[in-house]
């Protein structure tokens, strides 16, 4: 697979050799940009080469609370040291794709999904971290939160302590 | 007209110097990243190995591009929300090499090419950290910076320098863990405390300097790609960012980046990039403790 290279020193390439590479880089960029500028996806990953442009993504934080335990607390690189359960992995895999980029509708459906197949509710929130230049304040910030629907039996409780 | 031996030699050499130091810098990479999938880690290392095991400018190691990029490329569709965007930048380096040595059969024009390649992506690179800086709001109110600056994590190694600044640094990050374990339905909010004096103003100076050199790389690279003053700017830029923030890798990319761009015959110049972006490759190498 060679071209008509040219033995001049000016070296006539096609525009497409010098080009291919960077123009799709541009192209994925500006999608990036947009897509960055219109939901919450991080700048830091994607390759939009927003690396120091806003919070990292590992400052971001999920916490869960499930129907019928503590509260779990996940980054993206660990999942709480308290968890133990095989099913907190499936929760953490689930969870860690939105602390970089949030998705409420999908993480909604397979959150349900989880719920669901374990027999629990859960409601999970998603947090980025918001500082204060004045006051040196540092607080979370709610990303998003969902909550599955309650199980049967916790309708049931429910409806019992309201009669 | 055909190209005098003298400069088809000096090319090869330059283009044996530039590939022998993608390699390095990529197995670097590789073999560090914890975020790619442990096969194509392995075929990685094996064809990075393999160019320079057969030689970078034979016709076994050009073969070798389009599978390095291929396996490169995978690693970001198995796992796109993770990869760093130096894995993306490596790819596409990967990418414009193998379109390079493929298309072309003179050393020399491949080389040329490369050099226009690598501008090009630079400056599309810096185009868009540029864009994405200016239209982020935390990072143009300097609240990102001052946050990194509090934490120690921006210009830590001159942090460190004096005690009483260490010490806040350490209380500050011991505050941000507590909030970071706490659901925000039970804590909402720590106060930090500033590591220096006229923090406020310090991030704002970080925050125009780091837009103003971006800006002035991607201009520079784009109108005034052969002159000293652009690459001595970027020389500069990857020796600060080594001081303020070790992002090695990303360093090492840079400057391998850098090499390729730099001006035929500008010996002092790729010298120094190559050994920038050695080191820099060697320093993250280290991060592995071996």
């Amino acid at each position: 697979m060679t071209g008509a290279s040219s033995t001049s020193d000016d070296n006539v390439s096609p525009l497409w050799v010098r080009w291919a590479v960077p123009g799709w880089m541009a192209i994925w960029a500006l999608g990036h940009l947009i897509v960055v500028q219109t939901s919450d996806l991080s700048t830091w990953r994607g390759g939009g080469f927003g690396m120091y442009a806003s919070f990292h993504p590992v400052q971001h934080d999920g916490y869960v609370v499930l129907s019928d335990g503590s509260p779990l607390h996940f980054t993206k690189h660990a999942t709480d040291p308290n968890t133990s359960e095989t099913r907190h992995d499936t929760l953490y895999r689930i969870l860690r794709s939105h602390l970089t980029f949030a998705r409420p509708q999908r993480l909604q459906l397979e959150l349900a999904d989880w719920a669901k197949e374990n027999g629990v509710s859960a409601d999970a929130t998603v947090t980025k971290l918001d500082f204060d230049l004045d006051t040196l304040q540092l607080s979370q910030q709610t990303v998003l939160n969902v909550e599955t629907a309650r199980t049967d039996e916790e309708r049931r409780k429910e409806s019992g302590a309201a009669e | 007209m055909s190209i005098p031996l003298s400069q088809r030699n000096a090319a090869t050499e330059q283009l044996r110097q530039v590939l022998t130091v993608v390699a390095l810098v990529m197995l670097a990479y590789i073999f560090t990243v914890t975020r790619v999938d442990e096969t194509l880690r392995m075929v990685l290392a094996i064809l990075l190995s393999a160019t320079l095991v057969f030689g970078v400018c034979s016709s076994w190691a050009y073969r070798c591009w389009p599978l390095i990029t291929l396996a490169m490329v995978l690693g970001i569709v198995a796992r796109p929300l993770d990869v760093p965007n130096h894995h993306w930048m490596m790819s596409y380096l990967s990418a414009s090499i193998s379109i390079v040595v493929i298309f072309h059969r003179e050393d020399f024009h491949r080389m040329h090419d490369l050099t226009r390649v690598c501008r090009n992506l630079l400056v599309v690179l810096m185009l868009f950290a540029t864009f994405q800086k200016l239209l982020s709001p935390d990072f143009m109110d300097g609240s990102y910076i001052g946050f990194e600056l509090a934490r120690g994590g921006f210009a830590s190694p001159v942090l460190k320098l004096v005690s009483s600044t260490r010490e806040i640094v350490e209380s500050n990050t011991v505050l941000i863990q507590e909030l970071h374990q706490t659901s925000p339905a039970v804590m909402e909010s720590v106060t930090l405390d500033s590591p220096i004096p006229m923090l406020k103003p310090l991030a704002y100076a970080f925050t125009a300097s780091i837009l103003l050199m971006e800006a002035w790389l991607c201009f520079s690279m784009w109108r005034l790609p052969d002159r000293r003053i652009t690459h001595a700017s970027l020389i500069a830029f990857a020796t600060t960012l080594a001081v303020l923030r070790q992002e090695f890798t990303f360093i090492s990319v840079v400057c391998t980046l850098g090499l390729i761009a730099a001006p035929a015959g500008s010996q002092l110049l790729r010298h120094t990039y190559a050994m920038l972006a050695v080191l820099t490759s060697a320093a993250v190498l280290k991060t592995l403790n071996v």
